[in-house]
C-alpha cells in the first residue's frame, strides 16, 4: 500500500455512536425474553477465605414466590471438568471448574446460583440461602511467608520472567552510582461501567450466550468444553460491550454456570454481576512489591539493572504480573537481573489489567531511573535518552521503527520542560510546581484474524469478523479499511462483529484488535477485487480470507525485527504545601505507535489510557482487609477512579510512521500505551514538586503534608 | 432488595401515623441513601412511607431578623442555590456543593441528609462486624482499614465518622431541627441530634421512630456572611471528606470578636468545640491564634492505624480557612 490514503488516517466519526447514545445498542443483559421464559439468575459467593462447605440451607429461600431452583456443588455433574491450561482451545486465569467441589479458595468465590422469574426474587433468595462452613487457615497478606511461593518461567504473552544478562556484580562494581529502591502498587480493579453479563439460550443440543466478553471466540471454546459440546454447537454473541479494560479477556466461571443453569431448568438465563460481584469474580491487577536497583556511570551508561517482582495469584489462578518486562526492553544494560515470585494467597485470581506488568513494572522502573538521574545530576529526559535500547535488547534485533528519543524530545518541547527547577524550588502562592516524565511503551502484538468482505451490487460493502470492539472503535476502522481497500466510504461499509458464527478473530487484548484484523481485511479485500475485476456488477460477490501467525509473543519471530511501541509523558502537578492535595493541570503523551488509522478514536483512547494512569497514580486501590481477606470496598462510591474534576488538559501528539512491516496498514495496537508510563510521570513530577519521593501508589495526600 | 410495601403519606402527622403504626417502616424523600442502602441489604425496611407529596416543607425563606426556615422536604440544590443562603450563609451553600454530584443533590432531601449514614467500609458489608449495623457483633475497622474513619468521639465499639457536609455548618451555627410525631412537635438543638457511639453504636440520632423531621432553622448570625467551608479529600469530587472545615468569623480591629467552627470527617458526629472557640475570641486574627484554637479542638484524639494524618490536616485545614476568612492568608 501506498503512503497516500483516502479514508485510512482520516478523523472519521464513530459509526456506533448514534446507536450507543440513543439506545440503540443492545447490550448482553439487554436481550429481552418475549415469551417470559427468562429466568433471572443472582449468584452465591463465599464469605470464608478457605475451607469447605459443609452445607446449604435453602429453606426460607424455598418458600419465596417466584423462586425456581437453588445450584451449587450438590449439582456437580451440570458442568463439565475443564481442562485448563491442558485444553489450549481457550485461556483462563482461573482454572477450577466452577462448582466442581465444596473447597472454598477466596472470599467471593461463587458456590451457588439462585434461580428466579424476577430479578428481585432471585436477589432475595440467594440473600437467605446460609451457608455452613468449615473453615481452613487461610494466608492473605503478601508477606506471608508460611504460604507457596512461585517462580514462573514466562508471562502469559510467552515472555521468560527470570533472566539473567551479563553480571549483575560485576556492572554495580563498575558503576559510579546506584539507586536502589522498593516501589509497591495495590490491588486495583478494571470497573468497566458495564458489569459482566451472561444471557444464556438452549435449543435441543445448541446453544447460544450473549455474554459480555472481549475474546467470544475464546469464550465459545470455554463454554463448549464445559457443557460437553461441539465449538460448532454453541454461538457467543457480543454485538457491543461496555468497557473491560481486561476484565472480560479471558473466560470465567459465571458465563459457564449460566449457561449450566439454563440447561438445568430448560429456560433462559440471565445472570448479570452486581458491581460487587465484579470485585470477585472476573480478576483484578495483583498488589505488587518490587525492588530495584539501577546503577550507572558518572555520565549516565547504565552498567547494572535489577529488578525483582513480588505478586501473588490465587490458589486456583495462574496469572503472574509481570513488572520486569520493561526493565528487559526498555534500555541497553549489559547486566540484568529479573526475577518474578507468586504468593498463593486465598485472594481472588488477579488477571491482566491494561498494561498488565507493564504499568506496574514502569512505575518502579521509570520512577529508579528518575531517582538515579537526580544523584547522577543528569537531566532525566537526557539519561533516558542516552540509554534507550537502540536494539531489542533480548535479541539485538533492530526495532521496526524507532522514535523513542524523539518521543522524549517533543513531549519536553510540549510541557515546557525547560521550566522545570530543582525539586522544591517552584512555588506559585501555596502551590509547589514540578514537572515529570517517564517513557512509556507496549510491546506490539498480532494474532490470526479472518475476515468476510462482501460487495453489493449498489457499491455498499459488509464485513464480516468474529472480533468484539470493547468501546475503543474497532466498527470504525474496520469501516474504514474496507472503504480504502474498496474505493468507497466508510459509511458504505456496514460492519458485523461480535458473533462467533462469523470468520475468527483474536480476543480483543494485548492492544492488537486492529493489528491483528488489517492482515485478514486486505487479504479478504485483495481476493474481493480480483472477483470483481471479472464480476458482472448485477451480483453480490464476497471474499473470505485469513492472516498470518501470531507475531510478538514472547518478543519472538523470524522477521529479523522486533516490533513495540515507545513513548514520552510528561506531567506537570501542582501540591498544595500544606494539604498534600496533587492537582494535575497538564499531561503530554507523546507516541509512536506507527501509522494511525484514525486520529479521532486513537486520540480518545490514548487520552483515556492517560486518566487510567491518572487513577493508578491517585485514586485507584482495593483494600484487602487484613483479617478476612476480604476487598473491603467493592464499589464505585468507595473505589475511586477519576472523575472529570481530576482531569485538566491532556495533550496528545502521534509521531505517525507507518510499520508495514507489521501489518498492511502500517499500525501497531495503541489501547494500553498511554497508560504505562502515567503514573511514574506523575509521581516523578511530584517529587520535582515537593522532594518528597513516593513509592508507594496511590499517591495520598499524607504521603505528601 | 428485599420487598417491602410503598405507601404514601399525604400530611406529616399522616405519616407519623404509619410510622407509629409499623416498627418495620422507614421514610422515604430523595432515597439517594436510603435505596443504596436497601441494594446492600443493610436497610431492610418492609414499607417505605413516601413524604415526598407532603404540601409545604420545600420551602426556604428568611425571616426579618436574619435567620434562615428551610423545608425538610427542600432539595439539597434548592437550598445551595438559593440567594439568600448564597448571600448571608455561604458555608451552607459550599457545604452542600462540596457533597455527593448534581444528580444525588437534585433528588437529596434536606432533612434525609441530616440522618446520613456513616461510610465506614465494614458497614454496608454484610459479613463483617460491625456495631453499628448488627449490634454486638464487634467493630472491625478499628484493626482494620479506617483510612476514612473518625479520631474524636470514638468509642472500643465504633469509630465510624459522621460524612455530612451540611451538618457542619448547620452545628457552627447552632441550628435547631423541628420534628413531628404522634406526640406532637419539638425542636431539638443539632447539638442534640446526633448521638456519639459510646456503647450503643447503632443508636445514632434522638429522633423517636413515629417523628419525622419538617424543618430546620438556622438562627441569625451576622457573621456567617463570612463563612466558608472547605472540604479535603482523595478525589476533587464525589468523595467524603477526610477533613473539612466549615468556619465564620468576625474581626474588630484586628482583634477576633467571634467565631463559628466545626470539623468534618474526624468526629463521630458532626465536630464542635465552643471551647476552642471560646479561646479565640479576643485574640489578635492570627495564625497563632488559630493554631492555638486548632490545638484545643484536638487536644484529646484517638488515633488508628491508617488516620493519624487526619488530626495534623484538619489543624491545618482550620488555620488556612480562618486565615483567609480574616484577611491574613499568608
Amino acid at each position: 500500500m501506498t503512503e497516500q490514503t483516502r479514508v485510512i488516517g482520516k478523523p472519521v466519526s464513530r459509526i456506533d455512536g448514534v446507536l450507543k447514545t440513543t439506545g440503540g445498542a443492545h447490550y448482553s443483559g439487554d436481550r429481552k425474553s418475549s415469551d417470559g421464559a427468562l429466568l433471572h439468575g443472582v449468584l452465591v459467593k463465599s464469605t470464608v477465605a478457605a475451607g469447605y462447605i459443609a452445607g446449604f440451607d435453602t429453606a426460607e429461600a424455598k418458600q419465596m414466590p417466584g423462586f425456581v431452583r437453588f445450584l451449587s456443588y450438590e449439582d456437580g455433574d451440570l458442568i463439565y471438568r475443564i481442562d485448563a491450561p491442558n485444553d489450549d482451545s481457550f485461556v483462563v486465569n482461573e482454572q477450577r471448574t466452577p462448582f466442581i467441589d465444596n473447597q472454598v479458595h477466596f472470599v467471593g468465590q461463587h458456590i451457588g446460583l439462585a434461580l428466579a422469574e424476577t430479578l428481585e426474587v432471585a436477589e432475595a433468595a440467594a440473600a437467605a440461602i446460609l451457608v455452613e462452613y468449615e473453615e481452613d487457615s487461610r494466608h492473605i497478606a503478601l508477606d506471608d511467608e508460611d504460604s507457596d511461593l512461585d517462580k514462573p518461567d514466562a508471562s502469559g504473552t510467552g515472555e521468560a520472567l527470570q533472566v539473567h544478562r551479563g553480571d549483575f556484580d560485576e556492572g554495580l562494581a563498575d558503576a559510579d552510582v546506584s539507586v536502589s529502591a522498593t516501589y509497591t502498587t495495590p490491588v486495583e480493579h478494571h470497573n468497566p461501567i458495564e458489569p459482566s453479563a451472561t444471557t444464556a439460550v438452549w435449543d435441543g443440543d445448541r446453544l447460544t450466550v450473549y455474554d459480555a466478553t472481549q475474546g467470544n471466540v475464546n469464550d465459545r471454546n470455554y463454554l463448549a468444553a464445559g457443557t460437553g459440546l461441539a465449538k460448532d454447537q454453541v454461538r457467543v454473541l457480543n454485538p457491543f460491550i461496555g468497557g473491560g479494560f481486561g476484565c472480560k479477556g479471558y473466560a470465567w466461571p459465571h458465563s459457564l454456570i449460566a449457561a449450566a443453569a439454563a440447561r438445568a431448568t430448560g429456560r433462559p438465563v440471565r445472570l448479570v454481576l452486581s458491581r460487587s460481584d465484579m470485585y470477585t469474580s472476573c480478576g483484578h491487577r495483583p498488589q505488587t512489591r518490587q525492588s530495584i536497583t539501577l546503577a550507572a556511570k558518572s555520565d549516565g551508561t547504565f552498567t547494572a539493572l535489577k529488578h525483582e517482582t513480588l505478586s501473588h495469584r490465587s490458589p486456583i489462578g495462574d496469572h503472574m504480573e509481570p513488572c520486569g518486562m520493561p526493565s528487559m526492553v526498555l534500555y541497553d544494560c549489559p547486566n540484568l537481573v529479573v526475577t518474578h515470585s507468586n504468593r498463593v494467597l486465598n485472594r481472588p485470581s488477579p488477571t491482566p489489567m491494561r498494561g498488565p506488568g507493564e504499568a506496574s513494572g514502569a512505575f518502579a522502573l521509570e520512577s529508579a531511573v528518575d531517582e538515579l538521574a537526580e544523584k547522577l545530576g543528569i537531566d532525566p529526559v537526557e539519561l533516558r535518552k542516552r540509554n534507550a535500547s537502540q536494539m531489542d535488547p533480548r535479541n539485538s534485533r533492530p526495532w521496526s521503527t524507532f522514535n523513542h528519543p524523539e518521543c522524549l524530545d517533543r513531549g519536553a518541547e510540549r510541557i515546557g520542560w525547560s521550566r522545570r527547577k530543582s525539586p522544591g524550588q517552584w512555588r506559585e502562592g501555596n502551590e509547589l510546581v514540578g514537572l515529570g516524565v517517564a517513557t512509556t511503551y507496549y510491546p506490539a502484538y498480532r494474532s490470526p484474524a479472518a475476515a468476510r468482505v462482501t460487495l453489493f451490487p449498489d457499491e455498499t460493502a459488509k464485513v464480516e469478523i468474529s472480533v468484539q470492539d470493547i468501546g475503543t472503535g474497532l466498527y470504525t476502522i474496520l469501516a474504514q479499511m474496507v472503504a480504502e481497500k474498496l474505493g468507497l466510504e466508510a459509511a458504505d461499509v456496514a460492519v458485523e462483529i461480535g458473533d462467533t458464527d462469523l470468520p475468527e478473530g483474536p480476543l480483543a487484548g494485548g492492544s492488537m484488535t486492529t493489528a491483528s484484523v488489517s492482515g485478514g481485511v486486505a487479504a479478504a479485500c485483495d481476493a474481493l477485487q480480483e472477483k470483481r475485476a471479472q464480476a458482472s456488477g448485477d451480483e453480490a460477490i464476497s471474499a473470505e480470507a485469513g492472516s498470518e501467525e501470531s507475531l510478538g509473543f514472547g518478543g519472538d519471530n523470524d522477521m529479523g525485527k522486533s516490533f513495540l511501541s515507545f513513548g514520552a509523558i510528561f506531567a506537570e502537578v501542582r501540591v498544595d504545601k500544606d494539604f498534600g492535595i496533587v492537582r494535575i493541570p497538564r499531561l503530554v503523551g507523546v507516541f509512536d505507535a506507527g501509522k494511525i488509522l484514525n486520529p479521532k478514536t486513537a486520540r480518545s483512547q490514548m487520552i483515556g489510557g492517560m486518566i487510567f494512569g491518572v487513577g493508578m497514580a491517585m485514586l485507584e486501590e482495593t483494600f484487602v482487609d487484613p483479617e478476612s481477606g476480604r476487598f473491603i470496598n467493592p464499589s464505585l462510591g468507595e473505589y475511586y477512579v477519576p472523575v472529570n474534576a481530576d482531569i485538566h488538559d491532556i495533550d496528545v501528539e502521534f509521531i505517525d510512521e507507518p510499520d508495514y512491516d507489521f501489518n498492511p496498514f502500517g499500525a501497531r495496537g495503541i489501547g494500553e500505551l498511554g497508560t504505562v508510563g502515567t503514573a511514574p510521570a506523575i509521581a516523578n513530577a511530584v517529587y520535582n514538586a515537593t522532594g518528597i519521593r513516593v513509592r508507594d501508589l496511590p499517591i495520598r495526600l499524607d504521603d505528601l503534608m | 432488595m428485599r420487598e417491602f410495601e410503598l405507601v404514601r403519606a399525604a400530611s406529616v402527622a399522616d405519616a407519623a401515623k404509619s410510622l407509629a403504626a409499623n416498627e418495620d417502616a422507614k421514610l422515604i424523600a430523595g432515597g439517594t441513601n436510603l435505596v443504596d442502602l436497601m441494594k446492600e441489604g443493610v436497610e431492610t425496611p418492609g414499607t417505605l412511607i413516601d413524604i415526598n407529596a407532603i404540601s409545604g416543607l420545600r420551602d426556604v425563606t428568611m425571616s426579618d431578623d436574619g435567620g434562615l426556615m428551610i423545608g425538610a422536604l427542600a432539595s439539597n440544590s434548592a437550598v445551595a442555590w438559593h440567594p439568600d443562603v448564597q448571600e448571608h450563609f455561604p458555608m451552607i451553600s459550599q457545604a452542600i456543593l462540596a457533597g455527593a454530584t448534581t444528580q444525588i443533590r437534585n433528588m437529596a432531601s434536606m432533612g434525609g441528609n441530616l440522618l446520613q449514614k456513616n461510610r465506614c467500609f465494614y458497614y454496608p458489608e454484610e459479613n463483617a462486624r460491625c456495631n453499628k449495623r448488627e449490634p454486638g457483633s464487634g467493630c472491625d475497622a478499628i484493626e482494620g482499614i479506617n483510612r476514612m474513619c473518625a479520631v474524636l468521639g470514638t468509642s472500643e465499639h465504633c469509630i465510624a465518622a459522621n460524612p455530612s457536609d451540611l451538618c457542619l455548618p448547620l452545628r457552627a451555627l447552632d441550628a435547631i431541627v423541628h420534628v413531628e410525631g404522634t406526640n406532637g412537635q419539638r425542636a431539638i438543638p443539632i447539638e442534640k441530634l446526633h448521638k456519639l457511639p459510646g456503647d450503643t453504636p447503632y443508636d445514632e440520632v434522638d429522633l423517636r421512630h413515629d417523628e419525622m423531621i419538617t424543618a430546620i432553622e438556622v438562627p441569625p448570625s451576622p457573621i456567617a456572611r463570612n463563612s466558608h467551608y472547605r472540604k479535603l479529600r482523595d478525589r476533587t469530587s464525589y468523595a467524603f471528606a477526610l477533613v473539612s472545615v466549615a468556619a465564620a468569623i468576625g474581626v474588630e480591629d484586628g482583634i477576633i470578636s467571634e467565631v463559628r467552627l466545626a470539623v468534618g470527617g474526624v468526629g463521630t458526629v458532626p465536630w464542635r468545640d465552643e471551647e476552642a472557640e471560646a479561646a479565640m475570641v479576643g485574640q489578635p486574627a492570627t495564625q497563632e491564634a488559630f493554631s492555638a484554637g486548632a490545638a484545643i479542638i484536638f487536644r484529646e484524639t484517638k488515633a488508628y492505624s491508617g488516620n493519624g494524618f487526619k488530626i495534623d490536616l484538619a489543624k491545618r485545614a482550620i488555620v488556612r480557612v480562618l486565615s483567609e476568612l480574616s484577611g491574613d492568608a499568608k
